[in-house]
C-alpha cells in the first residue's frame, strides 16, 4: 500500500530525513520508534504533504501513485489520514459541521452521495461511542478549549468517520492519562481491517501494550535504523535508544 | 483557478440588467433638477426647502480625503440622480400595478415579492434605482400600528413625523455624502413603531441599483417610540457594469425611552471585476440616535460588495444606560477597497457600548478599520469593549487599524484590543488533511473567525452572509 | 511659501544666521536651506491639522521666540549642580548651547560640538540619513535654525562603559532652543544616550529638541530620555533611529515637565532582523498635555518591535498617545506589539489615545491594544484590608502602575533616578487627583 524509498526530507533548509525506506501492506500495524529530534513527525507530516516539508530525494508511492505529486486534500480524499500530535485550534467553526464537510468533500470524491445532517448525525453518533465522547462536544468549535484528552479522542474520532485506508498516528499516546489511551487504543484496534493500514508513531512503549505492531522501527537521525518484531519495542523500553547505538 | 468569465458568474451572481423603461432626470446636478425630484415626489415645500439648503451647503464643502481610499475623482455632473421606473400611475397601489419585469428582478434576487410566497416573518420595501417599487405586509403592520412605507408616502403621509425626525440624526451638513443625499434622496423607507409596540416581523428593504449610470441616494428612518423594538434587515444588489457607480445613503435611527432597534445590512453591491473596473462607490452615513433612557440601538454588517466602502455607522448614546453595538465584518478581494467602522458618542450615565470588528483582506484588497470611541464628561460610568481583529490572505492585500480613543471622565471605562494576522498555515493543512478543497477551508476557517458577528444576524441573513464570504473569497488562496 | 506674519521673525532670524551659516559647508547650507523652506511651507501645526488632534501648540506659535543665544543666570559651572549622583559622561547645554569645557568626553569616542562636525565624515554620513522629507514642520525648523549640538561617534565595537548623559538646562524667558544629539553607533557597538531636560520653573521658553540615532549591524543602544522642562516651556522633541540588520534599541521616554510637551519617536528597521522596545510614561497634572507619538516602520522582514506607553493623569491634564505600526509590503514575519495604558485620577483629566496599525504584508503577527479607565477598587480594598490607608493606598498603586515602564531600564542607577523623579511627581499629582 505503502512505499517509501530513499525519502530525503528538508525544513528550513535542514536535513530532517536522510533516505527513509519503508513499506507498509494493507492490514499491517507497523509502530515508528525513536528518541526526540529523530524525525518521526517529520515523517508524518511529508506523508500528509505539509508545506513546510521540502523533499528533496526519493519517492513515495501509495497504492501505485505518487503520493508526493498529491495535493494535501488529494491525499485525505484517497485514504490518507494523519492524527496529529498537536491538533490545532479552528475558533468559531462547530465540530459537527467540520466533520460533516469533511466527509461529505471526501464521499464526493468517491463518487458517493453526500449525507444530509440527520444522516450524518445518526453516523457520528455510532462513532461517538468508540472514543466514548459527550455529546456536548458536537456544538463546540474544532479543539477550542479542548484538554489534550478530548484533542486525542477528537482525532480518533475524526479517524472513525472518515474511514481512512492509511492512517499515521503522530504520538497519539503523548499526554494521556492511562483511561484515555484506553479509549484510544480501543479506537485504533477497532480500524484494524485486512483493508486498512496503520503507522503508529510513538515515542514510548506502553502504547503498544495496547496495540500489537506487526512491525517496529527504529527511527534515529532521519533514518530507519532498525527494525523487527513486536519484541523490539520491549528491547528498546528495557535498554533504551542508545542501545540501537551500541555496536 | 477558473477563467475571469466563468469566475465573474460564479462571483455575482445578480449582475444581471432588467430591461426597463425608465423615467430620469437629465445628467448633472443643480437647483433645478433638486425642484425636479421634489415635484416627482409631490413633496410639501418644507421639503424643498430642507433640500435646497442641503444643497447650498454641499456646495461650500468637500469631498472628504482623509479615509484610506484611492479612486479616481468622481465628477458630479455626471451623474442621474433620478431614474424610475416608468409606470401607468404615481406608484403602484399594489402588487398588480408593479411591472412584471421588475417582479421577476426580485424573484432572481431570491427576495419574492408576492406576499404568500415571502417567509411569512419578513415584511419587504423594494427600492429600484430611485423608487419604491412594492412594500409587503403594509396592512398586516397597519394593525399594529406599526408606519413602513417607501419615504416619498411617507412624506405625504404623516409629514408631520418626517419634518421632527429628518435630519434630526444626521443634520443636513453632517458631511460631504450626506449633504448630496439630503438635496436629491429619491426613495427609501420610513419606519415608525408606537409607544409599546413589538413589531410583529422583521422589516426589510431590499435596495437594488439597475438603471445605468444613475446614482442611488436613498434615505431611511427608523423611529421606535418609547418600549417600542424592531428589527430592520437591508439588502442591496447591483448589475455588473465596467463603469463606476455612486450609492450615497443616509440611514437615521431614532431609540425613544427603552426602545431597541436592531439593524442588520448585508451589502452586496456589484464589486468590480477581478482587474478593479466597475463596481459601486459606496459612500454610506449612518447614525442611530439612543434618545431614551435604557434604549438600545444595534449595527450588524456584512459588508462583501462595492469597489468603495466609506461607512461608520454610529451611536449617539444620550439617553442614560442606553447600549450601542456594533458588529462587523468587512471582506475585501481584488481591488476592492473598505473604509469602514463606527462611532460611539457616550453623553449619558452609564452608557455601553461593544465594538466587534473583523476585517478579511485576499488579492490586492484593502480594509481599514476606523472607529471613535468618546466618553463624554457627564457619561459616568460609561463602559466600552472593542475588538478588532483583520486577518490576510496573500502578500498583496493590506489591513488598517485606526482607533480613536477620547476620555474626558475618570469613571468611565474603554477597553480596545486588535490583532492582524494572515490565515494560519496550521488550520489550512488541519482542513486540508480531512480532505477539504483549499477554497471551502478557507471558506470555514473565514467563516469561523466571524462567527461573532454572525451570530447576531437574523437566522436567514447568517445562512447568506455565510455563503457570500465563501463565494467572495473563492480562488484567493493558490 | 506662507507668508503668514508669525513666520516673520524665523525668516528674519535665518538672515541673521548667514554669517555662521556660511561657515558651514555647502552640503550643510543646502540642507539647512531646504529645512527652511519646508518649514516656512508648512508653517506651525495648526488646528484642525490630524497630527495634532488633541494638542494645541497656539502657545508657542502666537508666541515670540528669541533665536540667538541666550546667557543663563548662572555662570555655567553652575550647573554641575544638576549632576545626579551615577556614573556617566556629562555633557552640558545651557539654552539650547553646548558647554564644551565642563562637558566631560571620554577616550574611544569622538564627541565633536556642532559648530565644528560639518567637516567630519562621520557627521555628515549620519544627518543626512536622518534628514528626510517625512520630517515634520517642527524638525525643519530644528533643521534649519538650530546651530548647536554634539555629535557622538561610537566607533565600530566599542562600548563606552558608562552612559552619555546630556543635561539639557533653560532657564532664559523666551529663548528658543533647538539642539541636535547625534548618535552613531557602528556595528556591534553599544552605548547608552541620556537625555535630562531640566528649566527654571515658570520660565516660559521653547525646546525644540532632535535626536538622531544611526544603529549599524548588530549595535545595540539604550536611549533615556527624562523630561522636567519648566511647566510653563513648551517642549517639542524628536527622537529618530534608523536600524540596520540584527540591531537593537531600548527607548524609555518620560514626560513630567512642560506645560505642552510632546515626544516624537520614530524608528525605521532598514536591515532584517533587527528589534526595538519603546515605552513611555506621562505624568500630567495641573492643566499640562503630555503627548507621545510614535512610528515604528518595518521595511525590513523579521524585525520586532514592542511598545507600551502608560499616562497618569490628574488635575485637568491631558494624555495623547498615538502610535504607527507600518508593515511595509515585503516585510514578512514581521512582529509588532504595541499597548496604551491610561490612568485617570481626577474628573477633569483626559486621556486620548490613537493606536494604529497600517499592515501590507501578511506573513506577520500585529497586535494593539489600548485602556482607558481609573484604578480597579478591589487592590484598592487589598491594600486597605492589611491596613494600608486608602490615599496611600492609591498612591502604591499609582506608583506600580508607572513602575512597569520604569522597571524596563536595565541601568540600577538610572532606574532608580527615573523611579524618584516619578514619586516626586506623583506625589504632587496627589494633591490633585
Amino acid at each position: 500500500m505503502l512505499e517509501i524509498n530513499d525519502l530525503h526530507v528538508s525544513i528550513d533548509g535542514k536535513e530532517i530525513l536522510k533516505g527513509i525506506d519503508l513499506t507498509v501492506n494493507a492490514g499491517e500495524v507497523h509502530a515508528i520508534m525513536g528518541p526526540n529530534g529523530s524525525g518521526k513527525s517529520t515523517l508524518t507530516r511529508v506523508l500528509a504533504g505539509h508545506p513546510s516539508c521540502r523533499v528533496t530525494g526519493g519517492s513515495v508511492t501509495y497504492e501505485g501513485k505518487d503520493l508526493l505529486a498529491m495535493s494535501i486534500e488529494d491525499r485525505a480524499r484517497a485514504g490518507v489520514f494523519l492524527a496529529f500530535q498537536y491538533p490545532i485550534d479552528i475558533p468559531g467553526v462547530n465540530n459537527t459541521y467540520f466533520l460533516r464537510s469533511a466527509l461529505n468533500e471526501v464521499r464526493r470524491s468517491r463518487g458517493l452521495e453526500e449525507l444530509d445532517a440527520v444522516d450524518f448525525l445518526t453516523v457520528l453518533r455510532e462513532k461517538m461511542k468508540i472514543v466514548e465522547m459527550n455529546e456536548s462536544f458536537l456544538a463546540r468549535p474544532v479543539n477550542e478549549g479542548f484538554s489534550g484528552g478530548e484533542k486525542k479522542r477528537n482525532e480518533i474520532l475524526q479517524m472513525a468517520v472518515l474511514e481512512p485506508k492509511l492512517a499515521v498516528l503522530d504520538e497519539t499516546d503523548s499526554g494521556l492519562d492511562i483511561d484515555a489511551l484506553r479509549v484510544v487504543a480501543g479506537g485504533v484496534n477497532r480500524m484494524r481491517s485486512p483493508e486498512r493500514a496503520i503507522l503508529l508513531v510513538t515515542h514510548y512503549q506502553r502504547l503498544l501494550d495496547y496495540i500489537t505492531p506487526d512491525r517496529v522501527h527504529v527511527l534515529m537521525e532521519g533514518k530507519v535504523v532498525l527494525s523487527g518484531e513486536k519484541e523490539l519495542a520491549l528491547h528498546l523500553e528495557e535498554k533504551g535508544y542508545a542501545w540501537v547505538k551500541e555496536p | 483557478m477558473t477563467d475571469a468569465g466563468s469566475f465573474l458568474d460564479k462571483e455575482y451572481p445578480y449582475g444581471f440588467v432588467t430591461p426597463v423603461d425608465a423615467d430620469a432626470a437629465p445628467r448633472g446636478l443643480n437647483e433645478d433638477i433638486i425642484r425636479f425630484i421634489s415635484k416627482k415626489k409631490d413633496e410639501p415645500e418644507f421639503m424643498l426647502r430642507w433640500r435646497l439648503k442641503a444643497f447650498a451647503g454641499w456646495k461650500k464643502m468637500k469631498e472628504p480625503a482623509w479615509a484610506s481610499l484611492k479612486y479616481p475623482p468622481i465628477d458630479y455632473q455626471d451623474i442621474i440622480y433620478y431614474s424610475a421606473p416608468r409606470s401607468k400611475k404615481d406608484g403602484p397601489k399594489s402588487l398588480e400595478d408593479v411591472d412584471r419585469e421588475i417582479l421577476e428582478t426580485y424573484k432572481k434576487l431570491g427576495i419574492p415579492l408576492e406576499e404568500q410566497k415571502r417567509l411569512a416573518g419578513v415584511a419587504v420595501d423594494a427600492v429600484f434605482d430611485s423608487v419604491s417599487v412594492a412594500t409587503t405586509f403594509k396592512e398586516k403592520l397597519k394593525e399594529y400600528g406599526v408606519i413602513f412605507c417607501p419615504f416619498s408616502e411617507a412624506v405625504r403621509a404623516h409629514p408631520e413625523l418626517i419634518e421632527k425626525y429628518l435630519g434630526s440624526v444626521v443634520p443636513v451638513t453632517d458631511n460631504y455624502f450626506a449633504a448630496l443625499n439630503s438635496a436629491v434622496f429619491s426613495d427609501g423607507s420610513f419606519c415608525y413603531i408606537p409607544k409599546g409596540v413589538r413589531c410583529p416581523m422583521e422589516l426589510s428593504t431590499y435596495f437594488r441599483i439597475n438603471a445605468a449610470e444613475i446614482g442611488q441616494f436613498e434615505r431611511t428612518l427608523i423611529v421606535a417610540d418609547d418600549d417600542a423594538c424592531v428589527s430592520y434587515l437591508e439588502g442591496c444588489t447591483a448589475p455588473i457594469r465596467d463603469k463606476n457607480q455612486l450609492h450615497a445613503a443616509v440611514v437615521e435611527l431614532v431609540a425613544h425611552d427603552r426602545a431597541s432597534i436592531k439593524y442588520s445590512t448585508v451589502q452586496n453591491w456589484y464589486a468590480g471585476d477581478r482587474e478593479g473596473r466597475g463596481g459601486i462607490y459606496n459612500f454610506v452615513t449612518k447614525r442611530g440616535l439612543c434618545r431614551g433612557q435604557r434604549s438600545r440601538i444595534s449595527w450588524t454588517q456584512v459588508e462583501t460588495g462595492s469597489a468603495i466602502t466609506w461607512k461608520y455607522p454610529g451611536c449617539i448614546l444620550k439617553g442614560d444606560d442606553s447600549v450601542g453595538e456594533f458588529y462587523s465584518v468587512a471582506v475585501v478581494n481584488n481591488h476592492q477597497q473598505a473604509d469602514t467602522g463606527t462611532r460611539m458618542i457616550h453623553l449619558g450615565k452609564g452608557t455601553k457600548s461593544t465594538i466587534i470588528s473583523k476585517g478579511i483582506s485576499a488579492r490586492f484588497g484593502k480594509a481599514t478599520y476606523r472607529g471613535l470611541v468618546k466618553m463624554l464628561p457627564n457619561a459616568v460610568n460609561a463602559r466600552n469593549y472593542t475588538q478588532c481583529d483583520s486577518l490576510l490572505i496573500g502578500d498583496r492585500c493590506g489591513a488598517n487599524t485606526f482607533p480613536y480613543i477620547e476620555v474626558e471622565n475618570r469613571s468611565s471605562r474603554v477597553e480596545h484590543e486588535a490583532t492582524t494576522s494572515r490565515i494560519d498555515e496550521d488550520q489550512l493543512f488541519y482542513c486540508r488533511q480531512r480532505g477539504m478543497s483549499a477554497d471551502n477551508a478557507v471558506s470555514m476557517i473565514v467563516n469561523g473567525f466571524c462567527k461573532e458577528v454572525f451570530k447576531n444576524l437574523p437566522m436567514e441573513f447568517a445562512v447568506e452572509a455565510s455563503r457570500l464570504l465563501g463565494v467572495t473569497l473563492e480562488g484567493s488562496v493558490g | 511659501m506662507n507668508d503668514t506674519p508669525e513666520l516673520q521673525p524665523y525668516v528674519d532670524a535665518y538672515e541673521k544666521l548667514s554669517p555662521q551659516r556660511l561657515k558651514e559647508p555647502d552640503w550643510f547650507r543646502v540642507m539647512r536651506d531646504e529645512a527652511m523652506r519646508s518649514f516656512l511651507d508648512k508653517g506651525f501645526p495648526k488646528r484642525g491639522d490630524e497630527a495634532w488632534r488633541y494638542t494645541d501648540l497656539s502657545a508657542v506659535t502666537g508666541a515670540r521666540f528669541i533665536v540667538e543665544p541666550m546667557t543663563s543666570r548662572f555662570v555655567s559651572g553652575g550647573v554641575r549642580f544638576l549632576k545626579p549622583s551615577l556614573k556617566a559622561n556629562f555633557l552640558f547645554f545651557i539654552n539650547g548651547q553646548f558647554q564644551p569645557h565642563i562637558s566631560g568626553i571620554p577616550a574611544g569616542v569622538r564627541v565633536i560640538p556642532l559648530p565644528e562636525a560639518g567637516n567630519d565624515e562621520g557627521f555628515r554620513r549620519a544627518i543626512t540619513r536622518l534628514f528626510t522629507d517625512e520630517m515634520d514642520s517642527l524638525q525643519s525648523l530644528n533643521f534649519g535654525l538650530g546651530m548647536d549640538g554634539v555629535f557622538i561617534d561610537v566607533p565600530d565595537g566599542a562600548a563606552p562603559d558608562c552612559p552619555f548623559y546630556v543635561i539639557h538646562w533653560s532657564d532664559a524667558h523666551g529663548a528658543l532652543c533647538q539642539p541636535k544629539i547625534l548618535l552613531a553607533a557602528g556595528t556591534d557597538a553599544r552605548v547608552a544616550l541620556v537625555e535630562d531636560f531640566r528649566g527654571a520653573e515658570g520660565k516660559m521658553y521653547f525646546s525644540n529638541t532632535f535626536t538622531g540615532a544611526t544603529l549599524a549591524k548588530g549595535a545595540a543602544v539604550q536611549y533615556y530620555k527624562i523630561q522636567s522642562e519648566s511647566r510653563a516651556s513648551c517642549h517639542t522633541a524628536a527622537m529618530k533611529a534608523l536600524q540596520e540588520e540584527g540591531s537593537d534599541l531600548l527607548s524609555v521616554s518620560l514626560a513630567i515637565g512642560g506645560k505642552i510637551a510632546r515626544h516624537t519617536l520614530s524608528v525605521k528597521f532598514g536591515g532584517a532582523g533587527a528589534a526595538a522596545r519603546v515605552l513611555g510614561l506621562s505624568l500630567g497634572a495641573d492643566r499640562q498635555v503630555l503627548d507621545h507619538v510614535t512610528g515604528i516602520d518595518h521595511a525590513s522582514p523579521g524585525c520586532k518591535s514592542d511598545q507600551l506607553f502608560k499616562s497618569i493623569l490628574a488635575g485637568a491634564a491631558r494624555g495623547v498617545f498615538t502610535g504607527k505600526v507600518l508593515v511595509r509590503r515585503g516585510a514578512q514575519k514581521t512582529d509588532a506589539h504595541q499597548s496604551s495604558k491610561n490612568l485617570l485620577l481626577s474628573e477633569t483629566a483626559k486621556a486620548d489615545a490613537r493606536p494604529q496599525l497600517e499592515i501590507l504584508a501578511d506573513d506577520v503577527k500585529c497586535a494593539h491594544g489600548a485602556a482607558v479607565g481609573q484604578l480597579e477598587e478591589d487592590p484598592v480594598f487589598y491594600l486597605r484590608s492589611r491596613g494600608i490607608g486608602e490615599k496611600e493606598a492609591r498612591r502604591i498603586l499609582a506608583a506600580g502602575f508607572a513602575n512597569e515602564v520604569t522597571d524596563a531600564i536595565p541601568l540600577e542607577s538610572l532606574r532608580e533616578l527615573a523611579g524618584v523623579r516619578t514619586d516626586e511627581k506623583l506625589g504632587e499629582m496627589e494633591a490633585e487627583a
